[in-house]
Formats: structure tokens, sequence, C-alpha cells
């Protein structure tokens, strides 16, 4: 699937799971009728909002035809890091920080599902070029056990908010605060395990930059010397995006 | 080698404080929101991703190379030197949205001329979607990530501008900050900035040193002084070059579009008539001793009686006799000239470059008396008033007279002859206005025809013009015709 229809993909999905109906579909044009929540998130209309809550008023959520055809790029394009695109994001973004899901099981035997943290962390590595990697974690809270690709493994089964009959859930027996700490280190583990070259590369340009700075009055340039550092000094950025407590059936993974 | 490595405890400061509360999070959306990420996440470390995001443009393979080279192997600071009409714009564009979709670069300054705002926002908000934000007036408490803003603007919010610090920094026509002395570079300097790109297709505006003081904007180290860099200039050429290379990228039209036509240089020498020359050599003699440089008023008197009047006239309104004699004088050679060329031209486009306006008014009443019809085009022009007069030379005029304001951002290529009526001493100034006809687009060769008046200053400014190509060519490199080759040696030996 090409870059631009995972995008068009995207904000359809997007729209039927945030219960904004879709009215009617075109080519290159998608007709939608906001909620009022998706408004807000994603219109960027404040003043309307605030003089609507002034007035005691409902306020009317729009209907928009959003396009892709961005001959015209405004604000009803589908695009990559438009602000539209950057709205969108945010909201996700916060709406999707924490959540606590159940498998799927239609059955009429007692079935037990056992307790999981999630972590989507995005790791960021920054020398003269950024990279940016995002790694999906899973600790089971009773064993202690840790599997990487946790989404991609996931994805085989179908999760839901609400645990369905006869599935009852095993309570944790490492809190989510230890799970977290432990999580951390294997992040620590993993990190270690990587290659380093990025940074050698880097960290090198910037030894040679620092000789070359030597001869120079840094008194004056002074802001350009931080320049430099700020571009080559290797770094690594972690952050967790999204967490999750899953219950799901035991015994489900290959070893990978 | 010691690391950083910064993590982000929020999520877990977040689970601690809002643990209990119900989220109305839904396993759909979760899901949607990782896939998303882990689209969007950047793994390679030597290609261009931003390519996948952009969708009305492909770039063409010396663009690409400049902009890998760019931001593989000079770290993101350079001089884009191309030659007019190569895309300068479109790799400082991409090598933004590379920064920007890898997360290089977040705050951003764009600054050109106030006459290339709006092609610049269209360009950025359709081909990449970039959406800058331009301001009207700039407010001391808030600055917008990507702002695109005139150097007029700059200049009168230093204080702003200086306080914060960009991830990347842009400057258009960058010629315009080669003189430390000036306003524009002082400020252009103050500014804190991670990665720079400086566009311009003629580095060397007058002297070598124009050059040094471009890089001392990028890279500052390059080089120890000035000195050295005179130095290694003269001393080793080669390795001077290579230096240079480090910072400087310039691609040729020659090397990389084998579709752009040719360009047909010739130099017509014309001679003053004996009353001219006669009042041209009192102007000489007279004005030697004057406030303003005499060869300022000789410059002008060989351009049209009017320009010289007028400049006079305001100037030193004593000479009377000096102005009597001027007016009296019969219709210029050079306009006689001008008709004449006409006739071998008969109904193509024409654009002429003058650099005085009463030449530019003069030039066009005197068209208008032989029945050609023109235009003019000069720099107070508003935007919408400059589009409708390319429009109406497109269409009706056969003739565009215009003065060097237009020499920039401005495309004629439907029209392939040019006339300098009068020469710049800038050889700069010349690439600027044959880039205005000959660029992308141009279908048929193209013809620069300069007009000299033999035994008068502009002789002396055509070898002046002679020696600074050289110089350019030395250093930077090659240059695409703006004089008659077969010339330059009796041009710079005498």
């Amino acid at each position: 699937m090409s870059t631009l229809s995972f995008l068009q993909t995207f904000y359809k999905n997007f729209f039927r799971m945030t219960n904004c109906n879709i009215l009617s579909e075109e080519k290159d044009s998608i007709t939608v009728q906001l909620t009022k929540e998706i408004d807000k998130a994603i219109m960027h209309r404040p003043y309307y909002w605030t003089y609507m809550e002034t007035i005691q008023q409902e306020g009317i959520p729009q209907k928009v035809c959003f396009t892709t055809n961005d001959k015209t790029a405004n604000g009803y394009t589908l695009q990559y890091d438009t602000p539209l695109y950057n709205r969108t994001m945010s909201w996700l973004q916060k709406n999707t920080v924490y959540g606590v899901y159940y498998e799927a099981i239609h059955t009429n035997t007692e079935t037990m599902l056992y307790p999981w943290l999630l972590l989507n962390v995005k790791i960021g590595y920054e020398g003269k070029i950024h990279t940016e990697e995002i790694i999906s974690i899973g600790l089971q809270l009773i064993h202690g056990i840790i599997e990487f690709h946790m989404m991609e493994k996931l994805a085989e089964k179908s999760l839901q908010e609400k645990p369905n009959d006869y599935c009852y859930t095993i309570a944790p027996i490492i809190s989510v605060l230890n799970g977290y700490k432990q999580m951390d280190k294997a992040i620590n583990q993993y990190l270690e395990s990587k290659s380093y070259e990025w940074a050698m590369t880097s960290y090198h340009e910037m030894k040679l930059e620092e000789k070359i700075w030597e001869k120079h009055d840094t008194n004056i340039l002074n802001n350009e010397k931080a320049a430099m550092y700020k571009r080559l000094q290797p770094k690594i950025h972690v952050e967790v995006l999204q967490g999750a407590l899953i219950y799901i059936r035991n015994n489900q993974f290959r070893t990978t | 080698m010691e690391i950083k490595v910064h993590k982000d405890h929020n999520w877990i400061q977040w689970y601690k404080e809002n643990e209990l509360q119900s989220t109305n999070s839904n396993w759909g959306l979760f899901s949607l929101y990782y896939n998303m990420l882990q689209k969007r996440a950047h793994k390679t470390m030597n290609q261009l991703e931003s390519t996948h995001y952009i969708k009305n443009t492909t770039m063409l393979p010396h663009q690409k190379e400049v902009c890998e080279k760019v931001l593989f192997s000079m770290n993101g600071r350079a001089i884009l030197a191309d030659e007019v009409g190569l895309g300068k714009t479109i790799e400082a564009c991409f090598i933004m949205k590379e920064l920007l979709v890898r997360k290089m670069a977040k705050k951003i300054l764009i600054i050109v001329p106030a006459s290339l705002i709006y092609q610049w926002e269209k360009e950025l908000r359709l081909k990449f979607f970039i959406f800058p934000t331009v301001y009207k007036k700039i407010n001391a408490s808030h600055l917008d990530d990507i702002v695109l803003c005139s150097y007029e603007q700059v200049k009168r919010n230093r204080k702003i501008f200086e306080q914060h610090c960009f991830d990347l920094l842009i400057i258009d026509e960058a010629h315009k900050v080669v003189n430390p002395k000036t306003i524009n570079y002082q400020m252009v300097q103050q500014i804190n900035k991670k990665y720079c790109l400086l566009l311009t297709a003629t580095p060397m505006k007058n002297t070598l040193d124009d050059i040094y003081y471009l890089i001392q904007i990028v890279q500052p180290t390059l080089f120890a002084d000035i000195d050295s860099f005179r130095q290694l200039y003269t001393s080793n050429q080669s390795i001077f070059r290579e230096r240079l290379s480090r910072v400087l990228v310039r691609n040729q039209r020659q090397d990389h579009i084998n579709f752009i036509p040719e360009r047909n240089i010739e130099t017509k020498f014309i001679y003053f008539t004996e009353e001219e020359q006669a009042v041209y050599d009192q102007l000489k003699k007279q004005m030697i001793q004057s406030k303003t440089p005499h060869w300022v008023y000789l410059k002008q008197f060989c351009s049209s009686r009017e320009a010289c009047y007028l400049s006079l006239q305001k100037n030193e309104p004593s000479e009377k006799q000096l102005l009597s004699e001027i007016a009296s004088l019969p219709h210029h050679i050079k306009a006689k000239v001008l008709i004449d060329l006409f006739q071998t031209i008969q109904n193509e486009k024409v654009v002429i470059f003058t650099q005085y306006k009463p030449s530019q008014y003069y030039i066009q009443w005197y068209l208008q008396q032989h029945g050609i019809q023109s235009v003019a085009f000069s720099g107070d022009l508003s935007q919408s008033n400059k589009q409708w007069m390319v429009e109406q030379f497109k269409n009706d005029k056969q003739v565009l007279v215009a003065t060097d304001a237009c020499s920039e951002g401005i495309n004629l290529h439907f029209a392939h002859i040019l006339i300098n009526y009068d020469l710049p001493w800038n050889p700069m100034r010349l690439e600027q206005r044959i880039g205005r006809i000959h660029r992308f687009g141009q279908k048929n060769d193209v013809r620069m025809i300069h007009l000299v008046l033999e035994h008068t200053i502009e002789a002396h400014i055509l070898r002046v013009i002679y020696q600074k190509i050289n110089v350019f060519q030395a250093s930077i490199g090659g240059m695409d015709k703006l004089l008659e080759q077969t010339m330059n040696e009796y041009m710079v030996d005498s």
C-alpha cells in the first residue's frame, strides 16, 4: 500500500471508530458528519465553541468534505504533517495513552485470562542524522515473561474493552509500577544490544570539529560552537507513548 | 564514547495520577495510532524519507544528489549555489521537509525578498505540505514554528529574532548578505541556528571576499581568517576549490539539463555622434571634481540624455550650461541603434534591461514612436500589477522594458531575446537578468545582446566584467556564458 492511500484508510477508520458518520465517499473526497468531540479536536475553531458555551448553546458539529486531491491544499486536505493531521495525531495520543483491554473469546466454558502490561515505546537515535524506532514490549504480570513485538503478536487476536462471559481475569502479582521498572531494564538491555555505528560516526566528527574550534575565537562564535554540539553530540531519546493493561489467554505466543 | 540517554517518564507519571479514572480509549483507536507511529518511524540512515510524503513533485537527479550531500555529508549547513533555473528552491524545500520528517528541525526561519514571499508560501504549501506563517505584524511574545518573512521584517524586528533559537535558517537570494558592514549581514549573523541553508545563484557578487563572508555564516571554521582564505586562493586553486566544495554545492545547467537551449551572446559596439562625444568629454572634464563620482553621470549619459539630465539637475543645479547642452542634443544614438535592431528581430518578443528609470520611460516612448508596443516593469509595482504586466507582455505587447528590480524571481521564458541597454558593474546582475528567460520551459536558443558605447566608460565596464568572471571561474568553477568568449583575452589584457 502506498504511503498516501495508507493515510486515506487511516482517516476512514478514524472516523468510523469515533462514530463520525461517513455520508458519502468519492474517488478523491470523503464527506463526514463530525461528532462534537471530534469537531473540537481536529477542526480548530476554538472561538466558535467558546462562544457557544458562553451563550449556553449546544453548538453544531460541522459536516466536512475532506479531500485527498491536494491541488489546492487547504484546511480540509488529508495529508501528512498538515495542521489537521497534527491535531488528529495529538488527539489520538491523548486518548490512547492508557486503556484496559480483554481478549474476545466466545465460549461457554470457564476461561482464564492472564494480565499483561503493554508498552509502545518510541526510541529516537539522534546523531548527525536522526532515526527512530517504535518498539512494542509486553510483560506478563504473573511470571514476569517479557515479549517483544507485542502489538504484532496481538494482531492475531481480537481485543475489546469488556470481557466476554465465562472469561475470568487473574489478578496481577507484579504491580504495574514494578512491571514498568522491569521493562525499563529490558529497554536498557535492548539499547545495549544495538549497533552503535551511527553514534561513533557522529562522535568522531564532533571530536574533529572540536579540534578545529580550538584554533578559533569562541567568544565571538559561542553560539556556533553550541550549535555544532547540538548537531553532532549523539543522544538517545526514549519515550513511552502508549500503555495498556491487557488480559489474554495463556501460552499463546510462539517463542521468538 | 558516552551517549546521553534521555528517558521520558511522563507515561508512568500519568498512570500514577489517572490509573483509576475510566478512559474512553478503545482498542481500535489504540492500534490505529500505533500503526501510524510504526508507519512513520524514519529508520534509514542515508536515504531520503521525505519523498514518501510529497506527491506533486519529483526530484531531478541533480537535486536529489544535492539534498543527500547536504543532509548526509555536510550536516545540513551549505550554500546552495546552483545556476539560475536549476531549482535551488526545490532543493531547499526538500531538505527542510526531510529535517521536519526526521524531527531534526521544528523551529524554522525562512528569509526571502519581499517580492518572493507568496511564491515561497505557495510552493511550500502545495508541493511540500509545509504551512509557514507569514506575519503582517510580528508580535514580541510569540513566534510560530515555521516563519516565512522578508529581509525588511527581520531588520525591523531584530531584537525578537535574536532571542530565538532556530533549528533551521534558510536565506534566499543570499547574495544580499555578503557585505559584513551592512545591517542585513549583521542581523543574519546574529541569528542562532542549528542548520543553515543559503541560496544564491551568484555567491560572488563583486569580489572573492563575498564568498568568504557567506561561508562565515554557514561554517565559520572552514577558514582561519580572511587572509588565509585569500592566500589559499592565490597559492593553490585546486585545494581552495576542494575546501570550498565542503560548504558550497553548485550545479551547472549544461551538466544537468540537456534540453536547456544555448546562450548566444553578442556585443554591439556603438559610437557616439560627434556632438554627443563632445558633450560626453565635457561632462567628464567638468564633473571630475563633483561630489558624486563622475562616472555615475557618464554611465547615465551613455544610457540616455534623460537619465543624465535629471540626476545632474538634481545634484548639480548650477551647471546650467552643461544642462542646456544635454537638453539640446538630438535623440540618443543608442535608441536609434535599438530601432535598427528591431528591423532584424521582426515580431519576436524582446526583454530590454536598463538601470535607469528615465531611460526606461524614454525607451518606451521612443519605441512607441516607431510603432512598437511595450510594457514597463519596475520594482515599485505591486505584486498583482507585476503579474498583470507579465500577462500583458505575454499576450499583447512585443517588448518588456525592465529595470533590475525585475531580475529576481520573475519568469519570462516565453521570450528569448534580451537586450542589455546599459551594463551593470556586476556580472552577477547580468546572470540574474538572463536567468529570467534562460530557464526551465525555454524552448528556443536564447540571444543576449549587449549595447556598448566604444570609447566611453561602458567599454571599461565591459572589461571589468570580464575580469570578475575570470576570478569567479577560478574560485567557484564554471559559469554559463555571459559575454562573448572570443573577446576574453583581448579584454583582460588591455
